[in-house]
């Protein structure tokens, strides 16, 4: 049985079609869970925000237009299920009764700098965390749902010039908090360069 | 951070994107340090990319769930019928949005039901109460029984009639329906004989609480508990788990005071009481069952369960934004 394009099932969908809907929203299942682990940060956050989308996407998939693919479409909704996670995180007053287990462990300042001996999660998490918003969303949808430029520009309603310095701005730093380098000694050298994130420009757009 | 090193960051990060001009290509190349900055982002990249898959188990339910979402959407909504509501120029996933505020949602399908009931029974419950009031002012002032027993099967039967008004009103009517429909059998076999003689004499005492004018003070405000004070306070986790926990059972306050949740007209009612008599606690999609209304740390909230992942979540009635959770114990 032939495999049916996005564009099929999301209009097999808006007619009525249940299972068009089942196979859409399996087949785009693991990059909405991952947009919301890497956005919302916390496993148990991301899967509320990945619930919360895919019931978003399900009731509103009737109004979809197809303007954007149905992917842009439904990691938007993704990414804003799991900033409003994070928003509800923030406002949580007993949040350390419940996310005691879930707390990252603490970055062992001597932890290597070889993305082959970076195998703890956590450290990423951590990193990402150390991110805006603006740019972790940004650079998400880059390094994990692979939408383009113009895509994520549609996406997040800002222009191409500042995806793209959100995204280099977000892997930049990213790199700095790893210490990632396949050649750590001309890591090492500009490393001690670089500017912490806050020091860097104002994104100019 | 000079210009220039956030330039060449740039650079080596639209380099990997493959969105750089031949002449870009060809610095980058040309150049070890962002040839090695290039290969760091790579690195970030292939770590971010490499999220954990989520376990089956939790990938189902998530789907399930959706789905049931979706079997609970109208038909002539979900096939499309309704596509075109969304005006030009409004983003879809904005609009999604905002329609995923707006719709019916899941915890709404189960209780509606149940706060339509239970404000039925407390109208039907008010009324007769009241009917007992009204028949022993008959019975002090004329002492004809039967005149006072018709007025107060009137009030019954109004009762009745308050009852399946409030039930068809509600679009999600049959429980509602059948509520009203019991708790109008219930007033009938106990609207006649020992039954209702035993209403006007414990009715009596309160009589003496009526103005002189003849209009019924309902109770509502003199009777009623003060704004908030109808509220279980929690002030801990622990406090919002024993709560949830024993009200799980019993969702939807099942002891408040009849006279608060009675009337229908809820213009006069504090907000507290609002919330007290259930009448419009949010529809928060991450509850899977209501509690209850409580006062957690000040803020006047509705405790739900999630059932997926066994927690208990007190959300602001307002918003629905979560105020706390903790595991169900």
């Amino acid at each position: 049985m032939a495999t049916l394009d996005d564009a099929t099932l999301v209009a097999a969908a808006q007619r009525g079609d249940r299972n068009a809907l089942d196979q859409l929203l399996r087949r785009h299942y693991d990059r909405i869970h991952a947009v919301c682990r890497r956005v919302a940060g916390s496993t148990r956050d991301a899967d509320d925000a990945c619930q919360e989308a895919l019931i978003k996407i399900t009731r509103s998939i009737a109004r979809f237009d197809g303007r954007s693919s149905f992917g842009t479409w439904a990691y938007r909704i993704a990414t804003n299920a799991a900033l409003d996670e994070l928003r509800k995180r923030q406002r949580r007053p007993a949040l350390h009764t419940v996310d005691e287990g879930d707390r990252p462990e603490p970055v062992d300042p001597s932890a290597p700098g070889r993305i082959e001996r970076i195998s703890d999660r956590m450290l990423l998490d951590e990193a990402l965390a150390a991110l805006s918003p603006d740019l972790r969303v940004a650079l998400v949808l880059r390094d994990v749902t692979d939408l383009d430029y113009g895509e994520i520009a549609d996406a997040l309603d800002i222009p191409l010039g500042t995806v793209k310095s959100r995204i280099a701005r977000a892997r930049g730093a990213l790199a700095d908090q790893l210490r990632l380098s396949l050649t750590e000694t001309d890591v090492t050298e500009e490393s001690g360069n670089r500017a912490t994130l806050d020091e860097r420009p104002i994104d100019p757009t | 951070m000079t210009d220039d090193t956030f330039d060449r960051e740039a650079l080596a990060s639209a380099y990997l994107d493959d969105e750089v001009t031949a002449d870009e290509r060809a610095r980058v190349e040309g150049d070890p340090s962002l040839v090695a900055a290039v290969e760091q982002m790579r690195a970030v990249r292939a770590l971010l990319a490499d999220a954990e898959p989520a376990a089956i188990s939790l990938r189902e339910s998530h789907l399930a769930a959706a789905l049931a979402a979706w079997d609970r959407i109208p038909a002539a909504e979900r096939s499309g019928a309704l596509r075109d509501a969304t005006p030009d120029g409004v983003d879809p996933a904005a609009a999604a949005a905002a329609a995923t505020v707006s719709a019916p949602a899941r915890i709404a399908d189960r209780r509606r039901p149940t706060s339509t009931r239970w404000l039925t029974a407390a109208a039907a419950v008010f009324a007769v109460a009241a009917a007992s009031v009204v028949a022993v002012r008959f019975s002090d002032a004329d002492d004809d029984s039967s005149d006072a027993g018709s007025v107060a099967d009137e009030a019954e039967r109004d009762a009745a009639s308050l009852a399946s008004e409030d039930a068809s009103s509600d679009a999600l009517s049959s429980e509602a329906g059948d509520a009203a429909t019991n708790q109008s059998d219930g007033d009938q076999s106990g609207g006649d004989g020992g039954a209702e003689t035993e209403a006007v004499l414990e009715a009596a005492p309160d009589a003496e609480e009526f103005d002189t004018e003849g209009t019924i003070d309902t109770g509502i405000t003199e009777g009623a508990p003060p704004p908030e004070e109808g509220l279980v306070v929690l002030s801990s986790p622990a406090e919002l788990a024993e709560f949830a926990a024993a009200g799980a059972a019993a969702p939807v306050s099942p002891d408040v005071p009849a006279a608060t949740s009675a009337p229908i007209d809820d213009g006069d009612l504090t907000r507290a009481e609002q919330v007290i008599a259930g009448i419009d606690l949010p529809d928060c999609p991450a509850l899977d069952r209501v509690v209850g209304p409580a006062l957690y740390d000040g803020v006047v909230v509705v405790v739900g369960i999630d059932d997926g992942r066994d927690l208990v979540i007190a959300a602001g009635v307002d918003d629905c934004v979560e105020v706390a959770r903790v595991r169900l114990p």
